[in-house]
């Protein structure tokens, strides 16, 4: 569809590969510079697969991604700022806030359809021979 | 000709694996350790390591082989298999998910020892061994109470199981004894290595007038850096090598120290007499260390923390009745002592403490 639009497929696609590996990286480099001030192996402790959960929920538009993002956040936030605030809940039941979003999230994204995700995605175009 | 070529490439490893192994047989011992996470992570995979170092010291000719970031699953065994194979003949599993597949192998090989790190299974080549901590954890709060000037105290835990809840607990009634005003605010991330939840943990604490951070996660090191970077004091959990992470804020700390039991246990294996045991020691066997002190740590403060750990060292039982929750109950009567069986039994929280414990 691109290519019919004039567009250059295997152009646009390497586009978006170097953009994702220069957004990954300012992610990891405010993890370990900014955030804990520290590096370890597997310190991003499987929020990569967040992320590419975070991309289907928002039916990959950028921008539900962002909101999804600060949702996600928040609610790890959230928990960690209640019991710093001695809120009166149990933090197992706090734990399971991210948990019971996703549920929610896959709820309603089970609602609207099927899945948005891109024609071409993961497939190789070098143009009509 | 590339097809021979690669065959030889391949046997090469073997071949001198085989040659190897006539030394290996020999009566020098070959000790294996496995551990969940990196060796540098200032914490309690550094404090194994350590270990395995001060044993290697102490007995000339033992040769260790240690395998880092080893899961808490099969690949455990697999990895503990791949030491035997090359002569291991005592293992240390270090995590406690370690301890089905350690158990597994050492039903296999009844001829090589196995010591696991905190659980509880028993055979006749398979003994664990564990820190006391809970009472070790007194001297710290006494330690916090004296150099907190916001009288409050934020503890950062990874999974609020019992042993954590009675660290915490040991922690605030320490810290009371000095200064009955102290209040303890407590933040479970539920992970014991989730870098950016200690870390947003630590900040949130801080946010709320914490000025003495202490930890009970894998590794201190977030924790610490974050509590220097914000300009508060810190107390150290796992490894006494944390001191280094905070030469500001750092008040002491608790690091154990498995260097003289590894010892002992690698000894007895090379004389043929291992015995397995459930082997649970604190500060008065010198299995548990305190660190040495910060910079801005008087040296009134320093006694009385020497002071109450040799008190702990000597017997002395931070949970002697009677002891009430953070809710008025009492859960330890007048008379009564929780002892070393009771320390995962804790759910509830010492008063002084904020927050929930289930």
């Amino acid at each position: 569809m691109a290519y019919a639009a004039g567009y250059r497929p295997a152009l646009l696609q390497y586009q978006a590969l170097a953009l994702a590996g220069m957004l990954g990286g300012i992610a990891g480099a405010h993890l370990s510079i900014a955030l804990t001030l520290t590096w370890a192996e597997g310190m991003t402790a499987g929020r990569g697969f967040i992320a590419i959960a975070l991309v289907i929920f928002a039916g990959w538009n950028p921008l539900w991604a962002v909101i999804g993002a600060l949702v996600f956040g928040g609610a790890e936030s959230l928990q960690l700022q209640f019991q710093a605030r001695g809120v009166d809940v149990s933090p197992f039941l706090m734990n399971m806030v991210p948990y019971l979003l996703t549920l929610l999230v896959l709820t309603f994204s089970g609602l609207r359809g099927r899945s948005a995700a891109p024609a071409a995605l993961g497939r190789s175009f070098f143009g009509v021979e | 000709m590339t097809r021979l070529r690669m065959l030889l490439v391949a046997l090469l490893p073997l071949a001198l694996a085989l040659l190897a192994l006539p030394a290996a047989a020999a009566d020098n011992l070959i000790v294996g350790a496995i551990y969940v996470g990196s060796v540098n992570d200032y914490g309690y995979n550094r404090s194994m390591h350590d270990g395995l170092m001060a044993m290697k010291a102490a007995i000339p000719g033992v040769t260790v082989l240690e395998a880092e970031n080893v899961p808490e699953s099969a690949e455990a065994e697999r990895v503990m298999e791949g030491m035997i194979q090359q002569g291991a003949k005592l293992i240390f599993a270090t995590s406690f998910g370690h301890q089905q597949f350690a158990f597994n192998l050492a039903q296999k090989h009844p001829d090589v020892d196995f010591e696991h790190a905190g659980g509880w299974m028993q055979a006749a080549n398979f003994g664990n061994f564990f820190g006391a901590t809970q009472a070790a954890w007194y001297p710290m709060g006494v330690a916090a109470g004296k150099m907190t000037k916001t009288n409050t105290l934020g503890f950062v835990a990874g999974v609020p199981i019992g042993y954590v809840i009675g660290n915490i607990n040991a922690f605030a009634l320490g810290a009371r004894s000095v200064n009955p005003k102290v209040e303890v605010r407590v933040v479970a991330t539920g992970s014991w290595s989730d870098k950016a939840k200690e870390a947003a943990a630590t900040g949130a604490l801080i946010d709320q007038g914490a000025d003495v951070i202490a930890m009970h996660v894998d590794s201190p090191a977030t924790v610490i850096q974050v509590a220097e970077s914000r300009g508060v004091y810190s107390i150290g959990f796992q490894s006494i090598e944390a001191s280094a992470l905070a030469p500001k804020g750092w008040i002491t700390g608790l690091g154990f120290t498995w260097g003289p039991f590894m010892t002992a246990t690698a000894k007895s294996v090379i004389d043929g007499a291992f015995k397995p045991a459930m082997v649970r020691e604190g500060l008065g066997e010198g299995m548990i260390a305190i660190a040495p002190f910060g910079p801005a740590v008087p040296e009134e403060t320093q006694a009385l923390v020497t002071a109450a750990a040799d008190k702990v060292g000597k017997g002395f039982n931070p949970f002697t009745g009677p002891i009430a929750d953070n809710a008025g109950v009492v859960r330890i009567k007048d008379g009564e002592a929780w002892g070393g069986d009771k320390m995962g039994n804790f759910d509830w929280y010492v008063e002084g403490v904020i927050g929930k414990a289930k």
